[in-house]
């Protein structure tokens, strides 16, 4: 199933979030990475940081599951997503993640997503290229 | 303790079998309860969730306060939540000292151990490896 270059959206924004000291531990049993740098505050607080951070994967998969609402499962076979981690978000602090249409061809859509704790900041960047095709103009 | 300095570079680290289990789902709806449920596949993001889990169990010894500093994936086929036997293979593909990290890049496949051991998942992650 193909989409019309019309109908792909030139801004996906997230939902504002925060993840809890109960969901980095969640995520850690999941992932069974208890590295003390999520887990354990008095390990964190002697570290570069001052504080526990977020696992980087953990931030940046609440952007699959927007791309999944917006495009389906299908869209993901063939998708390619590449992640730079520029500055760690401590546990609880609020994540702002934007996403802007850079490109589309025959056969993929390229967004590019920037995850923030503010409007000035960068913390991780996320170039991600969608296996949808898009319709040429005028057909869907 | 694996050190950076007992890593080697183009050496597999090895594979290791995972079981899914509805306890582990459950864990990934509890973090995304109102966006990422229901299907006949899983979550992108729990697929990858699932190689980390490959990732930190073939790793066991490494050093406390590793950090992720970027990752590239490649999905496969949807993995469907019939699937419950997936294997996760990592192979350290490069090392690097800097004056101030010990970069350590690892690729990492997750497939199927039903059926035809489809490909769901494969990817590169750097980590600033701690010691």
């Amino acid at each position: 199933m193909s989409v019309a270059a019309q109908e792909l959206p030139p801004t996906i924004v997230l939902p504002p979030r925060s993840y809890s000291a109960a969901d980095v531990m969640r995520y850690a049993s999941l992932t069974d990475d208890h590295n003390p740098i999520h887990t354990d505050e008095d390990f964190a607080r002697d570290s570069a940081f001052g504080v526990r951070i977020v696992h980087g994967t953990l931030l940046v998969a609440q952007l699959w599951a927007a791309l999944r609402t917006h495009f389906g499962d299908a869209a993901f076979r063939g998708c390619h997503a590449d992640s730079r981690f520029f500055v760690p978000i401590a546990v609880g602090a609020t994540v702002f993640t934007r996403g802007t249409l850079l490109d589309h061809a025959a056969s993929d859509v390229r967004y590019e997503f920037i995850t923030s704790t503010s409007d000035c900041s960068m913390n991780v960047r996320t170039l991600v290229s969608l296996a949808t095709p898009v319709a040429p103009q005028g057909e869907t | 303790m694996l050190t950076y300095e007992r890593l080697i570079a183009g050496q597999p680290v090895g594979h290791v079998r995972l079981h899914v289990t509805q306890a582990e789902c459950a864990l990934w709806r509890d973090v995304f309860p109102n966006v990422d449920g229901g299907g006949a596949f899983h979550p992108p993001g729990l697929v990858i969730a699932l190689a980390m889990r490959g990732y930190t169990q073939l790793l066991r010894e490494r050093p406390p306060g590793n950090l992720h500093a970027g990752q590239a994936w490649t999905w496969g086929a949807p993995l469907p939540v019939s699937e419950t036997e997936l294997t996760v293979s990592l192979l350290c593909e490069q090392k690097q000292r800097t004056q101030t990290r010990r970069w350590v890049w690892f690729r990492c496949s997750l497939r199927g151990d039903d059926g035809d051991g489809a490909d769901y998942l494969q990817g590169c992650m750097r980590m600033a490896w701690a010691r």
